[in-house]
């Protein structure tokens, strides 16, 4: 898959996860695979309304060193509440996630599609219109962090990714960036309307696959699903028979 | 006093008024259809006639005085075509268009058209296209006519008319589009006689097929066959040509019908066949009739464009195409289109493919409808229009 060209548009998006309908029909990111939208961070604080206090009264002191000039919190505000960034990287800003749910249906819910009884090439040849306006792919992805300012955050992005936005797949290098820290597994153990094992198997599979399947980071994940799972060991199990490589 | 406080359900239809009713028509349909097969054999006469002499026949025939419209054949109208195979690359072409009518109950007085083109190649490897174009009226000249010599207000027919037009120049783009390497059939959904304006005045009636006609000088030029698609055709123009035949008269006057009795006249004998049930029989497998012409006045009109039609068995139904002249003529695209017109039907279960997407692409449903007039009202308030509800408006709480 060309990381130069978008591969889906978001048309419908909540902080914890989106849908994106695919660009191509039957052609979803893998399951387990991490894409990315582009963010413009710069753009953020326009969008949110200007906090500047109503009164000097409604001030708060001990809120003013973490304002930035756009009235939005700063960076410093960033780090006093979630620690220091994460990974210090030259990633463009983008909010990162995983997919983990593909489907394939009419685009009209009111045009159910029929049986043909037609083989594809058949169905290719005689019946173009289908593939080209009666059916969609879309694609269902969790986040699972996001990068602003050269840095890498395993934690939900303020705002969530805005509709009609473009969605790529990660490169290889960019996959390895964002899975260095593993907290996006406490992310995808949290989520419970999707097979999360599944979709925890496959991610772990993805990012070790971008290390040449490095054992170290197979282990290193183990452990940690160990801890996030420690009061469910048939989860655990379950998780770590799909992560054979 | 003692008061009887009950009052019955309202009820929008009372449908229990109308029961014994309903059996009854149902009962008429029945009986109708049982009366079918006598009236088909009756046909089947007035046929043989005319094949025994057709000239004969062709002479009654445009001597008579009729009170309805009547069809000529081109050939004996016993003879059928068989059905030819699809080319292994062709692309057909379709339009449709909707629209969102005036409402005076609404903020502001506009409506909608919206038109839709489609090119759906088969074995060319291109993609296939659609396109649809919404258009607001809204304007001075929009929301009146030129109609003559004065200013009328658009109504339900001149509305339909535009409309009309829009999807005429919708398929002149879809033509425009299509790759003519191969061989292109456009199909049009239903008559392709623009009967409807007949009685306009001579200016008004210019003005409309003027435009009309670009789009089959377009198709011409271009050796497109152009061919009007109409499902379940009620029409009997060749009916009414069986009942001259069957006429008793020396020469067929209505105006001076002997028969005083309704019941009696010979005519009678095919009154509820339509042209389509008269040949379903001959046209099994795909076959199509011979064309015929129609009387229609309009096609006085229509310059090298005139209209001919056939009939032909899809299978599920028989359907009445129509074509122009150029096409009719032209055995090539006459096979063309007949071969195109049954696969289409085949493809899409029935009804072409190709118009059945036009007709996805154009049609506005009710949620759009109603974002439509949100949007306008919305573009009011905030360039600080009045905004002015009809009071049965807002009782009907739409």
């Amino acid at each position: 898959m060309a990381a130069t060209g978008y591969i889906g548009e978001v048309i419908e998006a909540s902080t914890t996860q989106f849908t994106a309908e695919s660009r191509e029909l039957y052609s979803p990111p893998p399951f387990g695979s991490f894409v990315k939208i582009p963010w413009k961070i710069e753009q953020a604080p326009e969008a949110l309304p200007q906090t500047s206090p109503a009164s000097q009264d409604d001030k708060d002191p001990f809120m003013e060193p973490f304002l930035d000039r756009a009235g939005s919190f700063s960076a410093d505000y960033r780090t006093a509440v979630h620690g220091e960034p994460e990974e210090v990287c030259n990633l463009q800003p983008a909010i990162y996630a995983i997919v983990h749910e593909a489907s394939t249906s009419p685009a009209d819910s009111s045009r159910r599609i029929r049986a043909y009884w037609k083989d594809e090439d058949q169905l290719d040849r005689e019946h173009p219109e289908i593939s080209e306006w009666m059916l969609v792919t879309h694609f269902k992805a969790v986040v699972i962090g996001y990068s602003a300012g050269g840095a890498v955050n395993q934690i939900l992005p303020p705002q969530p990714p805005k509709i009609l936005s473009h969605v790529y797949p990660c490169s290889t290098e960019e996959v390895r960036i964002i899975t260095k820290k593993l907290d996006f597994l406490r992310t995808l153990t949290g989520i419970g309307s999707m097979p999360a094992e599944e979709v925890i198997a496959a991610s772990i599979r993805e990012a070790c696959a971008a290390r040449n399947n490095s054992f170290d980071y197979l282990v290193s994940a183990g452990r940690e699903l160990a801890n996030l799972l420690k009061d469910d060991y048939d989860r655990l199990q379950a998780i770590i028979r799909r992560v054979q490589l | 006093m003692f008061q009887l406080n009950f009052q019955p359900p309202i009820l929008m239809l009372e449908l229990a008024n109308i029961l014994l009713d309903i059996d009854a028509l149902g009962r008429m349909q029945a009986e109708t259809q049982n009366g079918m097969a006598c009236q088909l054999s009756a046909a089947e006469n007035a046929i043989s006639d005319i094949c025994k002499d057709p000239d004969a026949a062709r002479a009654r025939l445009n001597a008579a005085k009729t009170s309805w419209l009547t069809a000529d054949f081109t050939e004996l109208p016993s003879h059928t075509e068989s059905l030819p195979a699809v080319p292994e690359k062709f692309t057909v072409v379709a339009s449709d268009g909707s629209q969102i009518v005036p409402d005076k109950n609404q903020v502001a007085l506009c409506y909608l058209l919206n038109a839709s083109s489609i090119v759906l190649p088969y074995g060319t490897g291109a993609r296939p296209e659609a396109r649809s174009i919404p258009r607001l009226c809204y304007k001075d000249e929009d929301l009146f006519e030129r109609y003559e010599n004065k200013k009328v207000p658009v109504t339900d027919k001149f509305l339909a008319i535009r409309r009309t037009l829009a999807e005429s120049e919708a398929m002149e783009y879809a033509i425009s589009r299509a790759d003519t390497g191969s061989p292109v059939v456009a199909l049009w959904d239903g008559s392709l006689i623009h009967w409807s304006i007949e009685n306009e005045p001579a200016d008004y009636k210019e003005r409309v097929l003027s435009q009309l006609f670009r789009l089959f000088d377009l198709a011409q030029e271009r050796r497109i066959p152009i061919a009007g698609y109409i499902s379940d055709p009620g029409s009997r123009d060749f009916t009414n040509t069986l009942k001259v035949m069957l006429c008793d008269a020396a020469h067929v006057n209505c105006d001076n019908c002997p028969h005083q009795d309704e019941e009696t006249k010979p005519c009678n004998k095919v009154d509820r066949l339509k042209d389509s049930s008269v040949l379903k029989k001959r046209l099994q497998g795909g076959k199509r009739s011979v064309l015929f012409t129609s009387c229609s006045k309009i096609l006085n009109n229509y310059r090298q464009h005139k209209i001919l039609a056939f009939y032909m068995d899809i299978g599920s139904e028989i359907v009445r195409v129509e074509v122009p002249e150029w096409v009719a003529e032209d055995p090539e695209m006459l096979s063309l289109t007949h071969a195109v017109c049954y696969d289409q039907a085949q493809k899409g279960r029935g009804y072409p493919v190709a118009l059945t997407e036009a007709h996805e692409h154009a049609v506005v449903r009710g949620p759009e409808r109603a974002a439509f007039y949100q949007a306008i009202e919305h573009s009011c308030i905030k360039h600080g229009a009045r905004i002015q509800r009809s009071r049965k408006r807002i009782s009907k709480n739409y």
